[in-house]
This record gives C-alpha cells, sequence and structure tokens, in this order.
C-alpha cells in the first residue's frame, strides 16, 4: 500500500521536502517501539512463574522480544534520521507544520494531517466507549456514526444523524434481536 | 482418486440453497468491500468475523471464501475504473487497466480481469484439491522443530522479503509478537503481561487486533486525510463488456502465464500475491516489446491479463497452505485462520482427517464461489463501479459502527473496545509512517506456534539447539527463507540500478 505515495529518486537539483515516513513525526514508531520493549522488561522481570519451567520457560521469548524490539527501534530511528541527499534536512525550516499544526490541511501539502479531523475522529470513539453502558448500543452507535462523518467533513447534521440511527438500528435488529448476539440496552430498555 | 470423490461429497454438501445464498452473499460483500478505495478483502473479513458465532462452520467458511476471492477482484475494478488499487496486490493490474479505461476500453479490462481471476483461480483450487492431501501427509511428519522453521520462514517473507523496507517490515513484526504474548502462558499457566486485570487473562483477541488494526486505523487514516487533495475521477466503463476473439486470443497466454506465476507463491510463504503480479506484469511488458506493435502504455491487455491471473492463483494456493500447513501466507489468510480457530478448528495436517466434511465443502466452494463470481462480474462490473460515488463520510461513519459492533459482540466487554482504541490509534501511526500491517497479523496468529514449538523442540532434547536443524524438511525450510533473502537483495539492487537510468 505504500507503492502509490513513493516519490522516484534521481533528481538532486531542487531538495523537496522529506516523504512523511522519514520525517521527523515518524519518530513515533521506534519511540513505541521502545516503549514496548520496557513494557516487556518490566513485565518479565516481575512475571510469577508457576512451576518449574526448565531452561526455555516463559521469560526467554519476551527477553528475545524485547532485544528485538530495541534493536529494531535504533535500526528504524537511523533510518528515518539519515541524510538523504535528495530530501531536506529532517529539523529543518519547515518541519513544524508537517507534524499536525492547523495550517497543515493546506492542500498543497500531499502529507498533511487534519488534526482537527483525527482529534473528533478518536474523540467520537472514547466518548461512543463511555457512554455505551449508560446510554446503550442504539444511541452510543448513533453518536459515534455522527463523530466520524463530521470528522470526515459531513456537515448535513440531520442527515448523518438519521442515517447513524438508522444503521445502528438495522444491527441492532438484524444481530440482537434475530441472531441472538447481545447488546447493552441503556436506560432506553429494548429501544 | 480419493481427491475426486471426496471433493464431489463436498459438492454434494454445499448444493443447498442456504450454502449457496452464503456463497452469493460473501461474493456480493467481497466485491463491494473490494471495490470501495482503501478497502480490501481482508478488512471484509474483518468486520464479518462476528458472525462466525452465530452462523454454522461450513456456511461461515465458505461465504468467506466468496468474500475473499470477491475482495481481490472488487480490489482491481476500482484500481482499474479509478487508478486506485484497492490492495496492493492490484497494482500491477492498474497501470495498465486503467490506461485501457482512459481509452474507452474499461469494460473490456474489468472482463479481461474477470476472466483472468476466473482462470488463475480455478487452476489454483484443482491443484489444491490434488496436492493439499498430500502436504497434509508431510505436515502430519511435522514436529515442534518443523513448525518452528515454518514460522520463522513466514515471519522473515513477511517482514523482510516481500515488505519495501525490512526494518519497517521488522518493526510491524515486533508489534505483533509483543500484542500476541499477553495472556496466560499455556505450557506452564503463567499469567504474562496481565498486570493483575483479569480480562487480560485470556490474551487480546485476534478480532481486536484485527478489525482496530484494518478497520478503526483506516477510517483514523481517512479522518487524517479529510479536507486533503481531491479524489480522483472515476471512469464509468462503456461499451461491451465481452472480449472479441482477437482480445481473447492475445489474452489467453498472459493469463496462463499470469497463473504460473502465482501459483507457486501461495504455497511457499512469501506472503501475499505482491510479489507474482509484479513477476506477472514484468514478463507481459518484456514479451510486449518485442511485438511488432507494442501496446504497454497505452493499455495493453496483457498487463491486465497476466496480474488477475497471477494475483487469484496465488490466493487459490495460498488457501492450500493454510488448510493444509496451518500456515497464513498473507493477511486475509491470517484471518480465515482466525476463523477456523473461533469453531475450534485448527488448520493444518490434522484438518483432512478431523474435519474432512468441511475441508471437502470448503473446497467445493472454492469453484463455486469462482463461477458465482464470473456470473456476477462479467455482466455487472460496471454496476459496480456505482458504488464509487457513496460519499466516504458515511462510508467510514458506517465501517466505525460495525467494527465497534463487532468488537464488543466478540466478547461483551468494554475493555475489547478500549483496547480497540488504543490499537486503532496505533494503526493510523503505522498508515502515516509507511509501516505495514500484514506482518503484525502474522505475527499475532503465528507468535504463539513459533514460541511453543521453540520450547517443546528444546524441552524434548534437552535444551540441544541442534535439534533445530536435524531434519530434512527443516533444512530445506531454513534453504528457502536464504534464497529468499538473496533473492529480495538481488531484486532490490536491480530495481535502484533502474531507478538510476
Amino acid at each position: 500500500m505504500s507503492e502509490a505515495g513513493q516519490p522516484a529518486a534521481g533528481s538532486t537539483t531542487r531538495r523537496r521536502p522529506r516523504p512523511a515516513h522519514l520525517s521527523a513525526g515518524a519518530l513515533v514508531i521506534p519511540a513505541f517501539l521502545v516503549v514496548l520493549g520496557v513494557f516487556l522488561v518490566v513485565g518479565t522481570s516481575t512475571m510469577d512463574v508457576v512451576g518449574d519451567a526448565g531452561l526455555f520457560g516463559p521469560t526467554v521469548m519476551p527477553w528475545a522480544v524485547a532485544v528485538i524490539c530495541f534493536v529494531i527501534a535504533a535500526l528504524l530511528a537511523v533510518d528515518i534520521l539519515r541524510p538523504r541527499p535528495e530530501y531536506e534536512p529532517v529539523f529543518g525550516a519547515r518541519t513544524p507544520a508537517a507534524t499536525g499544526s492547523p495550517d497543515a490541511a493546506d492542500a498543497a501539502e500531499p502529507d498533511a494531517v487534519n488534526a482537527t479531523a483525527v482529534a473528533v475522529a478518536v474523540g467520537g470513539v472514547i466518548v461512543f466507549i463511555a457512554v455505551l453502558p449508560w446510554l446503550g448500543w442504539i444511541l452510543s452507535a448513533t453518536l459515534l456514526f455522527t463523530a466520524i462523518a463530521m470528522a470526515l467533513g459531513n456537515r448535513s447534521y440531520v442527515t448523518i444523524l438519521l442515517a447513524g440511527l438508522g444503521l445502528a438500528s438495522v444491527i441492532q435488529i438484524v444481530f440482537s434481536g434475530l441472531l441472538g448476539i447481545s447488546l447493552p440496552a441503556g436506560f432506553v430498555g429494548g429501544f | 482418486m480419493d481427491q475426486l470423490s471426496n471433493l464431489f461429497d463436498g459438492f454434494a454438501a454445499i448444493l443447498t440453497p442456504s450454502a449457496l445464498l452464503f456463497v452469493v452473499i460473501g461474493a456480493l460483500l467481497g466485491t463491494a468491500v473490494g471495490v470501495l478505495p482503501g478497502l480490501g478483502s481482508a478488512m471484509a473479513v474483518a468486520l464479518l468475523l462476528p458472525l462466525t458465532f452465530v452462523l454454522e462452520p461450513t456456511n461461515a467458511l465458505i461465504m468467506f471464501t466468496g468474500i475473499y476471492f470477491g475482495g481481490l477482484f472488487g480490489d482491481s475494478i476500482s484500481g482499474i475504473l479509478m487508478n486506485t488499487p484497492g490492495n496492493s496486490t492490484a497494482i500491477a493490474s492498474t497501470f495498465e487497466g486503467h490506461r485501457m479505461a482512459l481509452d474507452g476500453r474499461a469494460a473490456q479490462a474489468l472482463a479481461t480481469a474477470a476472466i483472468g481471476a476466473f482462470l488463475g483461480g480455478v487452476v489454483a483450487s484443482v491443484l489444491v484439491v490434488f496436492f493439499a492431501p498430500a502436504l497434509a501427509d508431510l505436515a502430519t511428519r511435522f514436529g515442534p522443530a518443523e513448525f518452528f522453521a515454518l514460522a520463522v520462514l513466514a515471519f522473515i517473507a513477511i517482514s523482510a522479503v516481500v515488505a519495501d523496507s525490512a526494518v519497517r517490515g521488522l518493526a510491524a513484526l515486533a508489534i505483533g509478537l509483543v500484542l500476541a504474548m499477553v495472556g496466560i502462558d499455556q505450557p506452564t499457566g503463567t499469567a504474562r503481561f496481565s498486570f493483575g486485570y483479569p480480562a487480560l487473562l485470556d490474551g487480546i483477541p485476534i478480532v481486536v487486533i484485527t478489525v482496530a488494526l484494518l478497520a478503526l486505523g483506516e477510517v483514523f487514516h481517512q479522518a487524517a486525510r479529510a479536507g486533503g487533495p481531491g479524489d480522483q475521477d472515476t471512469v464509468l466503463p462503456s461499451g461491451r463488456p465481452w472480449l472479441s476473439r482477437a482480445e481473447f486470443r492475445s489474452a489467453l497466454p498472459a493469463w496462463l502465464r499470469g497463473t504460473a506465476y502465482g501459483v507457486p507463491f501461495g504455497v511457499i510463504p512469501a506472503g501475499g500475491a505482491e510479489v507474482p503480479t509484479f513477476l506477472a506484469y514484468g514478463t507481459e511488458r518484456r514479451l510486449d516489446r518485442r511485438r511488432p506493435k507494442p501496446m504497454f502504455g497505452r493499455g495493453a491487455i496483457q498487463g491486465v491479463a497476466g496480474p488477475e491471473a497471477a494475483g487469484n492463483a496465488t490466493a487459490g494456493t495460498a488457501m492450500g497452505a493454510l488448510l493444509a500447513l496451518g500456515l497464513p501466507t498473507s493477511a486475509t489468510a491470517a484471518l480465515l485462520l482466525a476463523a477456523f480457530q473461533q469453531y475450534g478448528l485448527q488448520p493444518g495436517p490434522l484438518l483432512f482427517e478431523r474435519s474432512g466434511d468441511i475441508v471437502w465443502a470448503l473446497l467445493a466452494g472454492f469453484f463455486l464461489a469462482m463461477l458465482v463470481l464470473l456470473v456476477l462480474n462479467l455482466p455487472f462490473a460496471p454496476l459496480w463501479a456505482q458504488l464509487l460515488r457513496v460519499p466516504k463520510s458515511y462510508l467510514y461513519a458506517g465501517i466505525a459502527v460495525f467494527a465497534s459492533f463487532g468488537v464488543y459482540a466478540a466478547g461483551a466487554s468494554i475493555i475489547d473496545l478500549v483496547i480497540m482504541l488504543a490499537i486503532g490509534v496505533l494503526g493510523l501511526a503505522m498508515r502515516l509512517y509507511d509501516i505495514p500491517i500484514a506482518p503484525v497479523l502474522i505475527a499475532v496468529i503465528l507468535g504463539p506456534l513459533a514460541e511453543y514449538s521453540l520450547r517443546d523442540a528444546m524441552a524434548n532434547s534437552q535444551n540441544d539447539p541442534a535439534v533445530l536443524v536435524s531434519s530434512p524438511i527443516t533444512i530445506v525450510l531454513y534453504l528457502l527463507l536464504v534464497l529468499g533473502l538473496i533473492w529480495s537483495a538481488w531484486r532490490r539492487l536491480t530495481e535502484r540500478r533502474r531507478a538510476d537510468v
């Protein structure tokens, strides 16, 4: 899936902006790997091993994967940061704009991240999870549908609300009513 | 000819109204999801995994086959008409396919793709019918050392050989291995990485991981891209949806060559159909240059026929590898493995003995699905294109609702939803920074197999590491791995050289 966005290598006449996967923002991934590695180290060293597992017990694989995480994180960070003649340096003048300030939604920037839209979408899921046990499936799912559609730039609120309500109800009727999967009913009961 | 009588029993089992209905539903759903940009057959299977809680196993698995093959074809429809292949496996056929569409031959391009998919799929399925039992027989001789070698081969193949950048593929693999280790350690009963949460003792459900990475991650990614550069124009197909005799004659050898490329790549765990589709495309282009009137660059029918047949042939034999060895060679195959596990069925050497009726019904279902898809798609491909008019906001809002429903239905637990959100955000980061998703899924599904067989092998041999390379099968598997690595290094070098020219 990456091929479409790959710039063709070659021309050295003008330095182009770094693509997203080589920008400073991409360091999130090696950072995450380090977090996973630390998670494994902490979890493995505090593990209560049941019984005598011999040399190859339940802690061997976690230690090995922790090492892999740290090594790959280092290699990936080098791969991201290493100077490339065809692109601008990682920490150049233009870098702050690429990581998600409101101006970054500029259409001229192909790699720009629409941070507001992501916040609305992620926030929609958070609210959905928080209210699901109280409001029940139909209302919560309608909220989720509305939040995602709004994040993707749809502004006809009444239509989205009705569409979300329709989809949530159909799922409730088909899967809960006909197929017997339990969904939280919420304060509105069987509605 | 045990296989033939078994296959006929399989056909007898699925030629019932309900099974036929599920094949058709699967083919329709798969094509629909494949057509939509950014969605592939893997996501279709992920979103529909919860159905396995209510459907009878044969029907559900047959439906998933329909989705698998339908999704592959749908990916090509959006590639040909919009120049946006739904999946990396459809990129190769998009180059010439979209040029044919711009040239006013969209309907012929779609027909070429549909027939190629049919041919490649049927040939691969015939091979699976005849060779999968033998492969399963061979696999009954697999011990822990062999399974460990197989898992290592799959890990390295999908992350280092197939991915564009080995370090990015390995990063994805490491993430998957970590996710797979949460929960009770089966040999000893030790709780690992659950940090006192009883909900984590069973591990993170595969449904949650796949739905979050494939569906929710894509929803967030669409949000991140919202308001960006506009979408491409869609070429709505016109003209005759069948091929003239001359077109058929020029496409036929390309279909067959594509099938020949696709078949071996499904069996050896080289992870997906990207490689064979590009090999088929490259071959057709080289052959085209020698013709008196080269067509490549102006919409060559062979450029669609070859890769399309290769893609479906790979998908077909990949199902054989999944059933006989229990080895998923692509993200979609990994999800089908998860579907089998929902029913307590473990694909692999013993599946043919223990659940032969389901396996043969499933294999018969392959042929049926291929036939249904040909009938559905040859005349109606233009109608599918209308789906491209559904506004993205409704589409992805619906996917988010369906994803949340699937995750909640799987365990009726709010914690699963929280994990889904976290992994969904991870999926967004991976998409933004070009980390492949498929190695995560392969690692999640094969990670436990790799770990437990390594530990079994070690326990059985008093910790003698030589046992890992002591049998001919393990040596062959590791040799394959080395060959794959050499070949991918060579491929990258030649690509770089070509880019410099």
